[in-house]
């Protein structure tokens, strides 16, 4: 199918932007958006695999369910996380974090 | 028609995730990123995969948006940073473009997973000792590939100037 090759290529593009935001940003907010995006990548790929001329297997629908609801308890935690950070430092930027809990 | 409109939502997802990451202030990533979650479920959703499309948009549209705006709100914008080419960006942008390009040549050679799993398969596999690597697909790659340079992402942060570790 042409379709599967697009969508894993739009997923590709989701998980590598995902992951140079990562690598890039300054801000933990949106570093946990790129993993957000990241995640979106994933879940696309998943689906896209299992992806055929008869429609959407159901192995790969359950590991895209699986797989959001792991990743939306990740990025809860990381947020909770993220907060408290800001109380005791006062900032979200991770290098200042770093050299102020030295 | 049929092939156009799951080409129109992925470009508009790519557009509006890529739009979310590079936006400055934090509520209109917040906004671009709603957007993308509500496409996202819209491409599971074409292709038949009902429930799943329906749980993405109210697990990351609904529940997870509202607990970035709720950060959003408490922590409040931080004043943006100039733009300027740091050695880290530079080695993010050359690991994901990178990534990037290995995962379109190998996705070409993309097998559909089968509906039931074969048991036979476990049984079939050649044996040679660096099967385990990409024996089984050719994207198998990629997971190896993957870790690799999330290690050399880390080496290169800890040996960076700021990043440098105790």
């Amino acid at each position: 199918m042409s379709e599967n090759f697009y969508l894993l290529a739009t997923a590709g593009v989701l998980f590598f932007s995902g992951l140079a935001t990562i690598a890039t940003a300054r801000n933990l907010v949106k570093n946990i958006m790129g993993f957000q995006v990241m995640l979106f990548g994933v879940n696309l790929a998943l689906f896209t695999a299992g992806l055929s001329d008869t429609g959407p297997s159901l192995f790969s629908s359950t590991l895209v369910v699986l797989s959001i609801v792991m990743g939306a308890s990740v990025e809860a935690l990381a947020l909770s996380l993220a907060i408290l950070l800001y109380r005791k430092y006062g900032t979200l930027n991770p290098w200042l974090i770093r050299r102020l809990s030295h | 028609m049929t092939q156009l409109v799951p080409l129109i939502l992925a470009v508009l997802l790519v557009t509006s995730s890529v739009a979310a990451l590079l936006v400055r202030r934090l509520l209109w990533s917040l906004i671009l990123l709603f957007y993308s979650s509500m496409l996202l479920g819209g491409i599971l959703f074409w292709f038949g995969a009902v429930y799943a499309g329906l749980f993405h948009i109210i697990t990351f549209a609904g529940a997870v948006s509202v607990v970035f705006m709720v950060i959003i709100m408490l922590v409040g914008q931080d004043p943006p940073e100039k733009r300027v080419l740091r050695p880290e960006l530079i080695v993010g942008l050359v690991i994901a473009v990178t990534g990037l390009a290995l995962f379109l040549i190998l996705s070409g050679q993309l097998a559909p997973v089968p509906n039931k799993i074969q048991e036979t398969t476990l049984v079939n596999r050649s044996t040679d000792e660096l099967g385990f690597l990409w024996n089984f697909q050719a994207w198998s790659l990629v997971f190896v590939l993957l870790p690799i340079s999330a290690t050399i992402l880390a080496v290169v942060n800890l040996f960076s100037k700021e990043g440098e570790a105790e």
